[in-house]
């Protein structure tokens, strides 16, 4: 009888296999529905095009501020820093978005400037709640 | 060695094809709840338009050599990605100014193109410049770039 008792065992392998495959699967999508749901996704991909699209209508020697209170509130809830919450790349010219550990969204731009932001993210005093992007536009190599 | 053959095999390719068509489902559902994210394209394509046409008015765009990066103060490879800036001689001229991907005129001329998310988004138009018409399309498919770190 060890036919059958062969048999046996392999029903319980695979068994173990369907679950294992289907607890990876069912994860997999939670984390990736999670992250539409957290809005981080959706905003990163937001807030980059209207980034671009402000320095692409821009001219050096322009001082930009541009409300940013929804990203931020995903982002400090995901543990970043202000300071990690926009990037500028000014070699590609692109500008990224970052509001999950795990993520960021970048978007390039056409107009031949250069972005200082050094200060990135500011949290205005006196409103908690309230924060805006700050970055200066300038020549490329940033003499204006 | 079991050679009856319990269909444990045949039960994996079941379990995988219902895993897809729930896999379907989802990301259906997601796309359609949360849709399908910000189509820039048109409105980049039209800012580029406002800068490449006053420039065409300003240089000579058929000069050898010409630059456009230069002229137009365009960063150098980002026309070179996903856009297409072509200019075309009406009225029996057969100048042509072709930077970008020339590919891009065909596919902003097809009707299907409109619905389909993988094509390019286009402004077209004409323009004159001293007495002669020109036929431009500005087009634009760059998409947003998502990393994903471990």
């Amino acid at each position: 009888m060890k036919k059958k008792g062969g048999a046996g065992s392999n029903i319980g392998m695979w068994y173990f296999a369907y679950i294992v495959l289907g607890v990876l699967f069912f994860s997999l999508t939670f984390f990736w529905v999670s992250s539409y749901a957290r809005g981080a996704a959706l905003y990163e991909d937001f807030f980059a095009k209207e980034i671009v699209r402000v320095i692409n209508t821009g001219t050096p020697g322009q001082e930009v501020y541009m409300d940013m209170t929804e990203a931020t509130k995903i982002g400090f809830k995901n543990g970043l820093a202000p300071a990690d919450i926009v990037r500028f790349n000014n070699e590609l010219h692109m500008v990224t978005v970052r509001l999950s550990q795990r993520s960021s969204t970048s978007y390039a731009y056409f107009n031949r400037v250069s972005i200082r932001g050094d200060s990135g993210v500011e949290i205005l005093s006196g409103s908690a709640d309230t924060n805006r992007l700050h970055f200066f536009i300038t020549d490329v190599g940033g003499l204006k | 060695m079991n050679r009856r053959g319990d269909g444990e095999e045949l039960g994996l390719f079941m379990f995988l094809a219902i895993m897809l068509i729930l896999l379907s489902g989802i990301v259906l559902g997601a796309r359609s709840f949360f849709g399908w994210g910000y189509d820039f394209r048109i409105t980049e394509a039209d800012q580029l338009r406002s800068v490449v046409i006053p420039c065409f008015i300003d240089h000579d765009f058929f000069a050898s050599g010409f630059n456009i990066s230069q002229a137009c103060a365009i960063h150098d490879d980002f026309l070179e990605r996903n856009h297409l800036v072509l200019i075309r001689g009406l009225s029996g001229s057969d100048r042509v100014f072709i930077k970008g991907i020339a590919d891009y005129e065909n596919q902003c001329a097809f009707s299907g193109g409109f619905g389909n998310r993988a094509y390019p988004r286009c402004i077209n138009g004409t323009i004159s410049k001293q007495g002669e018409e020109f036929y431009y399309v500005i087009a634009s498919n760059q998409q947003s770039r998502r990393a994903v770190t471990a």
